[in-house]
C-alpha cells in the first residue's frame, strides 16, 4: 500500500510538471525494465534501446495512467509489448539484411560488475534465447517474476491451460539444455 | 502430460500449508523419478534465483536517465524543425522551378526577363493560365523520358495524394494539366500536405 502511495504522489507530481517526479519513478523501474528485456532479448543494447523506449512510453501516457491496476503491473505490460514487437522488428531488419550482423557488439564490462553472476546470466541467457519466443515469455513471467498464472493470463489475454502447456515444454528444454552444461 | 511444476512451485515458494507439504515429502519419498524430476527443477530454480536480482553497475544505471533526457532533449528539438519545413519546402520549389524552367525554355535568366518585360501583367496572366504544361514537356522530353516522369508520380506521388485530397482533386492537377487553377480547388493545408508529401518521398 505504501509503494501504491509513492508512485502516486510522483505520478500526480510529474503531472503537476515535476520533472524530477519522472526521473525517480524512472531510477525505481529502471531495473526490472532493463532485467525482463534483458532477458527476453538476450541482449543488453536492446535490452538498452528497450528501456529507452519504454520510459519514452511512460513519459508520454503516465497522463492517461488511472491507477486500476499497480503502476509495476502497468510498467511490467508496457516492457513486455515492447521487447516482443522488438524482437519482431529485429527479426524482419535480420531477414531484410539491414543489420549489420558482422559488426555484433560486445557488452561492456561494466554492466554487471559481479563477475561469476555475469557468467551465470550468460548460461541462462542462451538457454531462454534457445526457446520459442511464446515459451520464452512464459517462462520468464512465472520464475523470474513470480507472477501466477492467473496474472500472466490478464497480461497476456491467454487461457491458463495454454500457458501451462507452453511452461511446461519451456522447463523441459532448459532443463535439458542446462544438464549438458 | 505430466506435470508437477505446480508442485514444485508451490513447496519451493512456502505456498503449500502443513498437511499438503508433509505429504508432497511422502510422495518424494516414495518416487524415485518424482524426487529426480523434483532436484532437476531445484537446480534450476538455484540458477533462476541467483541470476534473478542482480544490480546493474552504478554507472550504467546512472546513464540511463541521462541518455533519457537527451533523447527527450533530441525529440523537442525535432517537433519544432518541422514548422520549417514548408518553407524550405517552398523554398526548394521555387529553385527548382526556376530551373526547369529555365531548362524547358532553353532561355538564360537574362532572356527570360527581357521578354517578361515585353509582357503586360495581364497578358502574362494569361499566358500563364492557358499555358499547357504537357505541350511543354512533350517539346524537351522523349517518349522514354516522360513514361519515366509517369511511373515516378504513379508510384511515389499518386497514391498518397489521392488518400489525401481524393482523386477528384488529384486528377485535375495531373491529368487536366491545369496548373494554375489549383487553388481554387486544395486548401493551404493540402499544398502544405503535398508539399510534406513529395519532401517525404525525395521527389524534393
Amino acid at each position: 500500500m505504501a509503494e501504491l502511495n509513492i508512485d502516486f504522489e510522483l505520478v500526480k507530481n510529474f503531472i503537476n510538471g515535476d520533472e524530477s517526479a519522472f526521473n525517480r519513478l524512472a531510477v525505481k523501474y529502471q531495473e526490472k525494465i532493463y532485467w525482463h528485456a534483458r532477458r527476453m532479448t538476450g541482449d543488453h543494447y536492446d535490452a538498452d534501446e528497450i528501456v529507452q523506449e519504454v520510459l519514452m512510453v511512460l513519459y508520454n501516457k503516465l497522463k492517461t495512467f488511472e491507477f486500476k491496476s499497480s503502476l509495476y503491473t502497468w510498467i511490467y505490460t508496457i516492457t513486455n509489448t515492447r521487447s516482443i514487437n522488438y524482437l519482431k522488428k529485429k527479426k524482419v531488419r535480420s531477414f531484410l539484411s539491414l543489420d549489420d550482423i558482422k559488426n555484433e557488439k560486445v557488452e561492456p564490462k561494466n554492466i554487471i560488475d559481479d563477475l561469476e553472476k555475469a557468467q551465470k546470466i550468460d548460461m541462462i541467457e542462451k538457454a531462454l534465447q534457445s526457446l520459442p519466443l511464446k515459451q520464452r515469455e512464459v517462462f520468464i513471467m512465472r520464475n523470474f517474476d513470480e507472477l501466477s498464472y492467473e496474472e500472466i493470463s490478464r497480461i497476456k489475454g491467454k487461457s491458463i491451460g495454454a500457458l501451462k502447456a507452453n511452461h511446461f515444454h519451456a522447463l523441459h528444454k532448459i532443463k535439458e539444455l542446462l544438464k549438458n552444461e | 502430460m505430466n506435470n508437477n511444476e505446480e508442485k514444485f512451485f508451490s513447496y519451493l515458494h512456502g505456498q503449500m500449508n502443513y498437511e499438503e507439504k508433509k505429504e508432497f515429502e511422502l510422495e518424494l519419498i516414495k518416487s524415485a523419478d518424482l524426487n529426480n524430476e523434483f532436484n532437476d527443477y531445484k537446480k534450476l530454480m538455484n540458477i533462476v534465483s541467483e541470476t534473478k536480482n542482480i544490480n546493474l553497475s552504478k554507472d550504467y544505471s546512472e546513464s540511463i536517465i541521462t541518455e533519457f533526457r537527451n533523447r527527450l532533449e533530441i525529440k523537442s528539438t525535432k517537433k519544432i524543425i518541422p514548422n520549417f519545413r514548408y518553407a524550405i519546402a517552398s523554398v526548394i520549389i521555387i529553385v527548382v522551378g526556376y530551373f526547369s524552367f529555365s531548362v524547358l525554355n532553353k532561355e538564360t535568366p537574362d532572356e527570360i526577363n527581357s521578354i517578361l518585360k515585353e509582357y503586360s501583367y495581364d497578358e502574362l496572366n494569361s499566358i500563364t493560365k492557358n499555358y499547357d504544361f504537357s505541350i511543354g514537356l512533350e517539346k524537351n522530353f522523349n517518349d522514354n523520358d516522360i513514361s519515366k516522369i509517369d511511373s515516378i508520380y504513379k508510384q511515389n506521388v499518386s497514391v498518397n495524394l489521392i488518400e489525401s485530397i481524393g482523386s477528384k482533386a488529384t486528377d485535375y492537377i495531373f491529368v487536366n494539366n491545369n496548373v494554375a487553377d489549383v487553388n481554387e480547388y486544395i486548401s493551404d493545408n493540402d499544398v502544405d500536405l503535398i508539399y510534406s508529401q513529395l519532401i517525404d518521398k525525395q521527389i524534393l
